[in-house]
Parts: structure tokens; C-alpha cells; sequence
């Protein structure tokens, strides 16, 4: 067993049989997308222009929930105390983490969200969804990742961290949200599908490591 | 010259000193029992040595030479008051993931096997939730004979022990340093390790050293 | 962490500083406002409600000045260590996010006579309003730990992190912009695209050098604040420590 696969393995055990996120998280996406006509009105026509931006809205939101307990468990045990003395490096530590906390808290998602389309009136190809969702929530999770790292141990964390991430989730917001629009005029949206996953080949392997440094310093 | 020892430490938390001027020398096959009362710095001082802490000033040796976090990493192993076991896991999961995160062995033979000898095998494939505090400490407690170091930290291990697990880990402990380990233990009860080196952590709290020096 | 290099020097130095800064800052600045506020001719367009321009434009780029100057800085103290580049995102902070605020509320003011809106959804304003964002994160993952030195690294971080995302915010703040143009900018084109006249450069050059001056002076004030609340710090510890 390595390093990363048992941090991997570790946190996926413990959230699913926790009756875990990976069920809540779903639930919360389509409460949230419940609430859209029950505020805008049921009109379809409202709902279908408006619904790429509230879909990402939506998992916006969901993706915050997870982030404030994602290290405080781990400070709080002591495990952190062991992978900072351990003989790997830390970054295993944090890459399983980012590849558990997707699967937990991205995938769900992914996999809800031309559901969730159809639900709102969106009458585009589920496959072009999923291409959009994919970087989209990827990158949801590792600028979260950034911001959980940043955060932990401070004073009122969950406010906190969303007046740190919300701004930080803008660019992936609106080009997830101009990505969904554009397919629905049936005009390809390869330009902010692009952009998303270009700032995901920029940011996947970057945060591993800003990550470690956040939690070294956070140990001092 | 001492195989481990600390120099002239002195620990700060906020704004004042916990401890101040403390030096501790140890040999190979020694025990070193830190006491005093809470709030002292025992549990400070171990994470100075575990290098969790930076002290405020002194320096800790292994070897006359100052020990830095990739000897650490190597040679320590560090056993805090808090039990880092995930509760939904089960026992022998959670030793997989801690042993190998510590560099020890990750196959569920050799772990199995150990916690036998604790006499926890029945236990091993219950979730650690099922697990009294003690049943939780025992189960900690066999990652020392998991993994191997040089020298074992040990944060108050006693806790939450009954008797039958005490014996065990003073015997551990004593099997250990008849091999030429070194054990750092911080306990309020220093006369169950039987012949070891007390250091008395209160003594050295703010403003004693000047009496000390007097003295 | 203690072993602050020099503070003395510093201070005698910061001393002279600012009181050029804020002799340089009063100068500026009311020959500035004289310029801005009577002797520049009135908009043909606009008419009088141009001047605000002379208080909003300076804060715009105060507000981005700051920002960069805040992430060398945390580059400083992330590489280097050098504790008084933490002091300085500490002291900066909450003066940028004054000058970003300061332009947005004359944007907002200047807005309403010229387009007949306090707000408008355009792409400037919006990456303002974004920066204004990012310096609140900055002040308040400051102060959340008990540790100051621990909220100046995290803050720090947090800085370097925003500046590698701040040009892509504004990318993607204007491709935003582009794809959903709104019909009122059209007089909001036609201020900015002629290139603007000498007579009301100057009085904009000029306030934006008295601002630097006052912000340089503020600064330099709240810096002496930081360094002087650390030093009673460590005062204590040693008093402690005997």
C-alpha cells in the first residue's frame, strides 16, 4: 500500500460509511435547484435562461459544504501530527486527499448534473454536461483545497472560508455558466469549455504542493 | 556525550514561558520519564523533541549534532495523547494507514500478527467506534512494535489503561530499552517504569533561574 | 522570528519618510483639488459631475497599486522570511481596501448622473468590486489567528494565491462582460474611448500623486503601529524571561 492510496482508501472508507457526503451532497444540489422555481416561477422559459448560471450556482454551493471539516478531523486527531514526522512526502498525503474529496464531493455532482439540466429545461446532450461539470467541480475542489489549507485552525472557519473561496470560484463560475449557455444556442462551446480545462491542467498540479506548504505552515 | 540530549530549552506559548533553561541528556537504553504538574510543558517538551515545536531557544542533539526533520521522520516515533483513529474503520485499517504513513509494514499478516500478541486479535475487524478508550490506546500502542525507531515519545500512555494493559506496555517498554531503545515518557506516574531518569518539568518553570543557579 | 533586524534604523528612517509623505501628500493634494475642483473647464458631456472622476480614478489605481504591491510583499515573506513584509500586508490591507471602497462609492456617485444608475454590471466595475473581496479575505484571515505571525503568512499566501488568480478573474470577468453586454454602456464608451484632454490630465496626474503621498504616509503610520505592538510583545517575553 502506498502512501497515497492509503490516505485515499482511508478517507473514502470513513465518508461512505459515515452514511457520508458523497449521498448528502446530491441531495443538497437538487434542493438547491428545487428552490429555483419555486422563486423564478415555474415558467420554463425563465428557468431555461437562466439555468446555466443557476446550475453552477448550485454546485458552487455544494462544493463549499465539504471544505471546513476537510483538515480540522485530521488536525484535531493528531493524524497531521504523524504525516508531518512521516518519511513520505507530505504532497501523497494531500494528493490523496484531493482525489478522495473529489470522488466524495465532485462526482456526486458530475453525475446529478444533466439531471439537473433536464430538470431546469435544458435541452442539451448529457455528454457535453458532464465535459463542462467535470473540470468545473475538479476545480471547485482544489482551489477549496487551497482555502481549507489556508483556514484551518482560524477563528470562525466557515464564514471565513467562503469570503476566501467564493471570489477565488468566479472565473470557474462564469466559464462553466457561459460554457452551459453557449450549448444550449447550439453554438459549440469549445472556447469556455477550453478555459476550463486549461485552468484545471494549470491548478491539478500545482495545489498538491501549495497545499503541503499551507498545512506546514499551519503546523508551525 | 549523551546519545540524545537538549540544551538550554525554554518553550513560549502566547506571552509568557512555559519552561525556561531545561536540559535533558539520555543514553541508548534509558527511559526518561517527564512529570510535573499539567500545564507544565511535559507535552510541550515531547513535541520539541518530536520537532512538532520549535523551542523559543536551546537546541536538541542526537549525537552532539542537531537533529533535523528528515532524521526525525526516520528515527522517532511519536505517540500523542490523542488517538488518531478514524472511528468508522476498523482496527486493523486504521493500523494499515498509520503504519504505512509512518514507514512500517502495511500487510494485514504482519499486523494481525501484532495485535495478537497485544492480545487484540479478536477485536481486529471491529470499527473503532465498537472500542472502549483503553481498547483504542492498546490498539495505538502496538504501532511501537510496528514500526521501528530509536526513540519512542510517549505522551501520558497510561491513561485510560487498565492494569492488564499497563503491565504489558511496561513491559514493552523495558523489552525495548533492554535493547538499546530510548524511551521518553511523559507520565504522572514515574515509578511504574521501574530504574529511569525522572525530569521534573514544573521545576523549570519562568523565573526559576535564578533560584536554580543559587542552588 | 524575535530577532527583528534593525527595528531602529527603520523607525529613524520612516520617520523622515513620512513626514516628507505627508508634507509631499498636502502639497499635492490641494493644489490637486484646486485644479480638479476649479480651475479644469467642465465636461462638455458630463458637465460638472467630471470632477468626480479626479477622486475615482487615483482610488482605481491605488487599489490595484496596493494589491501588487502586497503580493511582492508576500512573495518577500513566503521566500525570504523577512517579517516586516507580513507588518506590511497587515498594515496595507485594510488602507487598500479603503481605496478600493473610495472607488467604488465615487463610481457609484459618478454613475447616477452620467448613466442614470448607481450600478452598473460592466466589467471594471465587477473585478472591482472582486479586489474589494480579496483584500477583506486578506484583512480577516489577518486577524484570525491568535498567532499574528500565523495570520500574516496565511494572509500572505492568500495574497500570492489572488495574484496569479486576479488576471484570470479578469479575463474571465471580461469574457463575461462581452457575453453579456448590457445596452446602458454605450454612453459609458463614449467617455472612455476619446483620449482625454490635457487640461483635465494634469489635475488627474496630480491628485493621483497626492495619493500615493497620503497612502505612503498612512502606511508608514500604521507600520510603526505593528512594529511597535510587537515590540511590546517581545518586551514582555523577555521581562519573562529576566
Amino acid at each position: 500500500m502506498t502512501p497515497f492510496n492509503a490516505i485515499l482508501f482511508k478517507d473514502l472508507k470513513s465518508d461512505f460509511r459515515h452514511g457520508g457526503q458523497f449521498l448528502f451532497l446530491p441531495a443538497f444540489f437538487l434542493l438547491i435547484v428545487m428552490l429555483y422555481p419555486l422563486s423564478l416561477g415555474a415558467n420554463l422559459k425563465v428557468l431555461q435562461t437562466a439555468a446555466p448560471g443557476l446550475l453552477m450556482i448550485a454546485a458552487l454551493l455544494a462544493s463549499l459544504l465539504p471544505l471546513e471539516k476537510l483538515y480540522t478531523d485530521d488536525m484535531k486527531d493528531g493524524t497531521m501530527d504523524l504525516l508531518m514526522l512521516s518519511p513520505q512526502p507530505v504532497s501523497f498525503y494531500t494528493g490523496g486527499k484531493i482525489l478522495a474529496h473529489w470522488i466524495i464531493a465532485g462526482l456526486p455532482l458530475v453525475i446529478m448534473s444533466p439531471l439537473m439540466a433536464l430538470m431546469m429545461g435544458l435541452s442539451i446532450n448529457w455528454p457535453d454536461v458532464l465535459l463542462i461539470f467535470i473540470p468545473a467541480t475538479l476545480l471547485f475542489v482544489l482551489i477549496g483545497q487551497i482555502a481549507a489549507a489556508l483556514s484551518l485552525g482560524a477563528r470562525r472557519g466557515s464564514v471565513l472560508l467562503a469570503l476566501l473561496v467564493i471570489p477565488l470560484y468566479i472565473p470557474v463560475l462564469i466559464f462553466g455558466a457561459g460554457a452551459l449557455d453557449l450549448l444550449q444556442t447550439e453554438n459549440p462551446a469549445k472556447g469556455p469549455m477550453l478555459f476550463l480545462w486549461a485552468g484545471l491542467a494549470f491548478t491539478l498540479p500545482v495545489t498538491p504542493l501549495v497545499t503541503t506548504k499551507l498545512l506546514k505552515m499551519q503546523m508551525d | 556525550m549523551a546519545v540524545f540530549s537538549g540544551y538550554n530549552l525554554s518553550c513560549a506559548r502566547g506571552h509568557r514561558l512555559i519552561f525556561e533553561d531545561l536540559s535533558f541528556e539520555i543514553e541508548s537504553g534509558q527511559i526518561l520519564t517527564l512529570t510535573g504538574s499539567n500545564g507544565c510543558g511535559k507535552t510541550s517538551l515531547l513535541r520539541m523533541m518530536a520537532g512538532l515545536l520549535d523551542p523559543f531557544t536551546g537546541s536538541i542533539q542526537w549525537k552532539g549534532e542537531n537533529t533535523g526533520s528528515d532524521f526525525l521522520s526516520r528515527n522517532i516515533l511519536w505517540m500523542a495523547q490523542e488517538t488518531p483513529l478514524k472511528p468508522q474503520l476498523s482496527v486493523i485499517e486504521n493500523l494499515q494507514f498509520l503504519s504505512c504513513i509512518m514507514g512500517g509494514p502495511s500487510d494485514k499478516a504482519a499486523i494481525q500478527e501484532s495485535l495478537e500478541k497485544a492480545g487484540l486479535g479478536r477485536f481486529s475487524h471491529y470499527p473503532v467506534s465498537y472500542l472502549s478508550m483503553g481498547q483504542r490506546r492498546r490498539t495505538l500502542l502496538t504501532l511501537l512494535y510496528l514500526v521501528k525507531r530509536k526513540i519512542w515519545l510517549i505522551d501520558e500512555p497510561t491513561n485510560h489503561l487498565d492494569k492488564e494493559g499497563r503491565d504489558h506496555l511496561v513491559n514493552g517498554v523495558s523489552d525495548y530499552v533492554k535493547q538499546g531503545g530510548i524511551a521518553v515518557i511523559a507520565t504522572h506516574r514515574p515509578e511504574l517504569w521501574g530504574s529511569c531518569t525522572i525530569l521534573d518539568v514544573s521545576a523549570f518553570r519562568e523565573g526559576t533561574k535564578e533560584e536554580r543557579q543559587a542552588a | 522570528m524575535f530577532g527583528y533586524a534593525n527595528p531602529k534604523r527603520y523607525q529613524a528612517l520612516s520617520h523622515y519618510i513620512f513626514i516628507a509623505a505627508a508634507i509631499l501628500a498636502t502639497l499635492f493634494l490641494s493644489f490637486g483639488l484646486y485644479l480638479a475642483l476649479i480651475a479644469s473647464p467642465p465636461d462638455y458631456q458630463q458637465s460638472e459631475t467630471v470632477r468626480i472622476m479626479y477622486v475615482h480614478v487615483p482610488a482605481a489605481w491605488l487599489s490595484m497599486f496596493i494589491y501588487a504591491s502586497m503580493a511582492v510583499a508576500a512573495l518577500v515573506l513566503t521566500i525570504w522570511k523577512h517579517t516586516l513584509a507580513g507588518f506590511y500586508i497587515r498594515a496595507a490591507a485594510p488602507i487598500g481596501a479603503a481605496f478600493t471602497a473610495a472607488c467604488l462609492i465615487s463610481g457609484a456617485l459618478w454613475g447616477q448622473p452620467t448613466w442614470g444608475t448607481w450600478w452598473v454590471w460592466d466589467a471594471r466595475l465587477t473585478s472591482v468590486l472582486i479586489l474589494f473581496f480579496l483584500y477583506l479575505g486578506a484583512i480577516a484571515l489577518n486577524n484570525a489567528y491568535d498567532n499574528p505571525d500565523k495570520g500574516n503568512q496565511a494572509s500572505a499566501w492568500l495574497v500570492l494565491v489572488g495574484s496569479v488568480n486576479l488576471p484570470i478573474i479578469k479575463f474571465s470577468v471580461e469574457w463575461w462582460n462581452t457575453l453579456h453586454q448590457p445596452a446602458s454602456l454605450t454612453s459609458l464608451s463614449k467617455i472612455t474611448s476619446p483620449g482625454i484632454h490635457a487640461d483635465m490630465l494634469t489635475p488627474l496626474l496630480v491628485m493621483a500623486v497626492g495619493f500615493l503621498c497620503l497612502y505612503s504616509a498612512l502606511v508608514i503610520l500604521r507600520l510603526d503601529n505593528e512594529i511597535l505592538s510587537r515590540k511590546i510583545h517581545v518586551l514582555r517575553l523577555r521581562t519573562i524571561n529576566g
